[in-house]
């Protein structure tokens, strides 16, 4: 009994310990037997779960195999052809074929809400909700989260490493390529995505005809922030070690040695206004820090392409030189700049812009220059030159736009009107000295100059842009006036002998301008045609008038027309194919110049034929990129070299430049340069060579009378050669995150000089090396360090010259980075700069210190600038058989605090 | 199955013959356009390679064009499709408009989750999923650092286009992935960008690859 129970009990258990597997196998076959495309999936009856799924062979055959405890299953057979075909069976292994038939599937259609990136044919879309972090308060503090887009340090925008060419507001170009302005005012708050349009042509007419791989950038504005008012504002002030108090402008000559003065003081406002036709930004900034005001106005891409107006003017006066150091260390100013956009939208495909910008300067300037200036092999002259000087600018700038941009048309006209109003003054002392083999001391000199140089220019271009067929048809027209009624006024007062001398120089210039060029393409295969003609006239009117100055037997007087006609043939050739790239441009230039001269009273005319070959090659394989290129130059007529009269270049330089021959100018050139780009080792170096030579059938002379250098054009032949190497290479490391960066180049070039009636052949080297790197030990700390030396020597060829001095200088930079967190960061960077022939400044130190906190709705910023009170920089350089020692006077230690937020 | 017009960004997923006899016989194409989501973490990324990828799959292979920044790390690899070992669970639910089913599998070093539907039978999914008896309509990673989700079903009746790659050559996947790895973390040092001093700039960022193997 027992037994039985246990026996049953076991059978009873074996059959539902056993779960068995259930195998069911068969075939998919269509209605003529042939095997179909299916898989088949088997789920318990009621449930829709599947358990298993098999595919079909070759033949049509499946074998499924599964486990369920249900009675029953659906057996599907699935495909695309097919449908869902459904068989219910029993739970028990067994074979299952199928019949099936063609069926159409019919799919839900399904549409899911817009997500974080979407992407429309060539357009990108950024939800900047999606990005933006706490601390970001204008766009272009969430711009430069996005994957792919770069901002740079001087705010110009890269997508994928391509700069963009074109930055819209709503679909609207109101900044015409200043977009500074837009991504560093417009609230992040206010935008909705930014969209990144690629392959982007702004010409309607043109797209789908011509490609292009531009990038441009759209904002889209959330509805609220459109048709209201937005203003933000920055306001910032400081005091600097040494100097009074003072407001107001201080006299040139007050003795007290100190750039800048207190308080100092930094603001900045800016009105924003976007809706649906219409769009305005209008700002003012000033200062007296130093700062570049319209550093912020940078054009990053310019609308188009208007004439050149630059009215000649040969005059000028000695400034104290900046030394090379940027302007914020060296310029005692007090700059205001306001500026207005407007765009607005009129009719369907038109719209009209005006951009108005008003610049209001006062700048003083202290500095000091001591040339040592090559007179024979054994006679230098010593000059030395202190100067305090003080500019006044005024210039009103305005731009009237008007667009027509359809499918079947593009027109766009600029009127550019540009007027102002600048002056120097400078005061400062002379003395000069001739040492060698006879010295002389000229003795010392009290100077006060007067430049008085108002401009005025207006310009208008016209450009359309028609289909006509197949081809497209691009049409330029631009023509503009500008004229410069300019005074040089000099006083000398001489200390040792007690007299004065004074000079005028008046200058009226004008330059009238007309252009007009047209283009096409052809595209064969890999070879690309581009055929343009240019027409292009320049008339120079120039009246000069020189008092006090002796000119002998020679007039000092100019009146004269200098015009030249141009007539050029364009063609360059392009094939591209596979790794290499090739380019031939070969324009033909007929060109036409008259010199019509009233007080001599004749007229000169040349016609010229010029051909300028260029040509170049590239050839790129998988990390190796490697390209040359040649070139070939004539130029006919010198603008320098028209005056038959004196003119006072400045109060130490005067010039009579009239050669009774046209000079001519060729120039032949050719470099080579070897590229090496490996990503995975983040290896990169490059080297280049280059060669010119340059013939030329005239040479400008110098004749020294005392201090006094007075410039001549002589017919004479005179050639040039210059050879350079180049060398820079970067490697990174993922060690500690650095890089090591190595530079130098070598140049060697000959040249000739005329002074004082000899030629003398001299030739000038220059070596300069380099390294440097960045390091970042802690994820929270950045080093950056360079470190570079530079030889140069001028002198006379063979041994005669005993007086040439080598030039050494050696810079050295620091830099660190801390990130506290993610609202501040400070850093500070410390210089040192030396020369080896300044008596006084030997090295330099210079010192600034940052910090910068981010809040939910305001920037501060805290500047130390000059830390160790740096008063004076010198800089040494050679210019031909020169050297010239300038110095200037700095900003002492300051310290400025500003605060940016929102103000509406 | 899945495409886009624009022949720089299209990413798809293509079997010859029965999709192509299909067309031919029925006169239309049951294509989908489905759009990815890769994410990275805190949404913090560089430049995602995959949505620029080309992927065709036909006969059991499936090829890879890789869309680079620097042309040099561009080519293509094979792999045998569909690779994954799926592994079905119970549970279901519905996702994106359609009732489907949890399917998981391990992959390149991830674990990834799938929801199938079998309202749709097609064995494809999005990138280089498939072998599931319905449309992947939705799959990410456990640790929800990428995921692929549709979001459009549409019938179209346009023809699935194949570029002209004959300047492509084959190309190692675990080269591609160590360039992948590089250009993320730090595209400064691997692009050779410089700032206005002359210095690489190392900046990195956090990046998880979909491949981690």
């Amino acid at each position: 009994m027992s037994r039985q129970i246990i026996i049953l009990i076991f059978a009873l258990v074996a059959l539902t310990a056993s779960a068995q597997k259930t195998v069911i196998e068969g075939t998919v076959l269509d209605a003529q037997g042939k095997k179909v495309d299916a898989y088949i999936t088997v789920a318990p009856k009621g449930t829709g779960i599947i358990l298993g799924f098999a595919d079909t062979d070759a033949k049509g055959h499946y074998k499924l195999e599964f486990t369920s405890q249900a009675d029953s299953m659906t057996v599907t057979a699935s495909g695309l052809a097919i449908g869902n075909q459904v068989k219910i069976v029993a739970n028990r292994s067994q074979r299952v074929d199928f019949r099936v038939r063609e069926k159409t599937v019919q799919l839900k259609e399904v549409s899911v809400r817009a997500q974080k990136i979407r992407q429309n044919g060539d357009t990108l879309n950024y939800l900047v909700g999606a990005y933006q972090q706490q601390g970001d308060r204008v766009i272009g503090d969430v711009l430069k989260r996005m994957p792919g887009i770069e901002v740079s340090q001087s705010g110009g925008i890269k997508f994928n490493g391509k700069s963009i060419s074109k930055f819209y507001v709503e679909d609207m170009d109101l900044l015409q390529g200043r977009y500074g302005l837009a991504t560093n005012n417009i609230n992040a708050s206010d935008v909705a995505t930014v969209q990144v349009l690629e392959n982007h042509q702004p010409v309607k007419a043109l797209q789908g005809k011509t490609l292009t791989d531009d990038v441009a950038i759209n904002l889209k504005l959330k509805d609220s922030a459109k048709g209201t008012v937005a203003i933000n504002t920055m306001l910032g002030g400081g005091i600097q070690q040494a100097c009074g108090w003072h407001i107001g402008s201080r006299p040139l000559t007050d003795d007290k040695i100190v750039i800048g003065q207190n308080p100092l003081w930094t603001a900045e406002v800016v009105g924003m206004y976007f809706a649906k036709r219409r769009q305005n930004m209008t700002l003012y900034k000033g200062n007296n820090t130093g700062d570049d005001v319209s550093a912020e106005l940078t054009q990053h891409y310019s609308g188009i392409n208007s004439v050149g107006l630059y009215p000649f003017c040969p005059t000028g006066a000695v400034m104290p030189s900046g030394s090379g150091l940027p302007q914020k260390r060296t310029f005692d100013n007090h700059s205001h700049i306001l500026t207005m956009n407007h765009l607005e939208k009129v009719f369907k495909d038109s719209e009209i812009g005006i951009n108005v910008a008003y610049h209001n300067d006062r700048i003083r300037r202290e500095g000091s220059s001591v040339g040592d200036q090559f007179i024979s092999d054994d006679s230098r002259l010593l000059t030395s030159e202190t100067m305090t000087s003080e500019t006044k600018i005024n210039n009103l700038n305005i731009q009237a736009r008007y667009n027509w941009n359809a499918s079947n048309g593009f027109l766009a006209n600029v009127l550019k009107f540009d007027t102002n109003w600048n002056s120097d003054r400078v005061d400062g002392l002379f003395s000069s000295e001739r040492t060698g083999a006879a010295p002389v001391n000229y003795g010392n000199d009290r100077v006060r100059q007067h430049f008085d140089r108002p401009q005025l220019s207006v310009s208008n271009t016209f450009n359309t842009i028609r289909n006509l067929g197949k081809n497209t048809f691009d049409l330029h027209f631009s023509a503009g006036y500008s004229q410069r009624p300019n005074t040089l006024t000099v006083g000398i007062d001489s200390l040792l002998q007690g007299t004065s001398t004074a000079y005028q120089q008046d200058v009226t210039s004008h330059h009238i301008v007309g252009d007009f060029h047209t283009n096409y393409d052809f595209r064969f295969g890999a070879f690309t045609l581009n055929y343009g003609v240019v027409a292009h006239a320049s008339l120079h009117g120039i009246e000069t008038d020189l008092n006090g100055f002796d000119t002998g037997n020679y007039s000092s007087r100019n009146d004269l027309w200098y015009n030249t006609y141009e007539l050029v043939l364009g063609q360059h050739y392009k094939y591209e194919k596979g790794r290499w790239r090739l380019s031939l441009g070969c324009p033909l230039n007929l060109y036409t110049q008259t010199l019509d001269d009233r007080i001599r009273d004749d007229c000169h005319s040349y016609v010229h034929l010029l051909v300028t070959p260029t040509f170049s090659v590239n050839y790129e394989w998988r990390d190796w990129t490697a390209n040359a290129n040649a070139n070939y130059s004539k130029t006919v007529g010198d603008p320098g070299g028209i005056y038959s009269g004196y003119i006072m270049n400045n109060y130490r330089s005067f010039q009579r430049s009239y050669v009774e021959q046209l000079s001519e100018t060729d120039r032949m050139g050719a470099s080579a340069s070897i590229g090496y780009r490996s990503a995975l080792a983040a290896t990169f170096f490059r080297i280049n060579g280059s060669y010119s030579h340059t013939r030329d059938n005239q040479i400008y002379g110098t004749v020294y009378q005392g201090a006094t250098s007075v410039v001549q054009a002589v017919d004479q032949r005179t050639e040039a050669d210059s050879y350079s190497l180049s060398f820079d290479g970067s490697k990174g490391f993922d060690w500690l995150q650095s890089t090591l960066r190595t530079f130098g180049s070598y140049g060697y070039s000959t040249s000739e000089r005329l002074i004082g009636g000899t030629v003398y052949p001299f030739h000038s080297r220059s070596i300069s090396v380099g390294a440097g790197g960045t390091i970042t030990p802690l994820p929270w700390l950045n080093f950056v360090l360079s470190s570079g030396y530079s030889w140069n020597i001028s002198q006379t060829n063979g041994n005669s010259d005993k007086l040439a001095q080598t030039v050494r200088s050696a810079t050295q930079r620091l830099k660190v980075n801390v990130y506290v967190t993610k609202q501040l960061t400070l850093a500070a960077t410390v210089e040192d700069n030396y020369n080896n022939l300044t008596a006084e400044n030997r090295h330099a130190w210079f010192g600034d210190a940052t910090a910068k906190l981010k809040l939910k709705h305001i920037d501060l910023e805290l500047k130390l600038n000059n830390l160790f009170d740096q008063r004076q920089y010198t800089r040494v350089n050679y210019s031909g058989l020169d050297i010239y020692t300038q110095t200037s006077q700095l900003r002492p230690r300051n310290i400025v605090a500003s605060v940016r937020f929102k103000l509406l | 199955m899945a495409r886009h017009c624009n022949k720089n960004y299209s990413y798809f997923v293509w079997e010859s013959d029965s999709l192509r006899t299909a067309d031919y016989k029925t006169n239309r194409s049951g294509n989908f356009s489905k759009k990815l989501l890769p994410r990275g973490r805190n949404g913090y990324g560089s430049w995602n390679e995959l949505q620029y990828h080309v992927l065709i799959a036909e006969n059991g292979v499936i090829r890879t064009y890789n869309r680079e920044r620097l042309p040099e790390y561009e080519g293509y690899y094979d792999e045998p499709y569909p690779e994954m070992v799926w592994t079905l669970t119970q549970e279901t639910a519905t996702v994106g408009g359609f009732h489907c089913q949890k399917a998981t599998c391990q992959y390149h070093g991830r674990d990834f989750e799938a929801w199938f539907t079998p309202e749709v039978p097609m064995k494809f999914g999005p990138w280089k999923f498939g072998g599931l008896p319905g449309l992947i309509v939705k799959v990410y990673d456990t640790d929800h650092y990428y995921t692929f989700e549709c979001t459009n079903v549409e019938r179209v009746n346009r023809p699935i286009v194949r570029s002209k790659y004959s300047s492509r050559w084959p190309i190692k996947r675990e080269k591609v992935l160590k360039f992948e790895r590089k250009i993320n973390e730090c595209p400064g040092k691997t692009l050779g960008w410089k700032d206005m001093d002359g210095n690489i700039i190392m900046k990195t960022y956090p990046y998880e690859p979909l491949e981690l193997e």
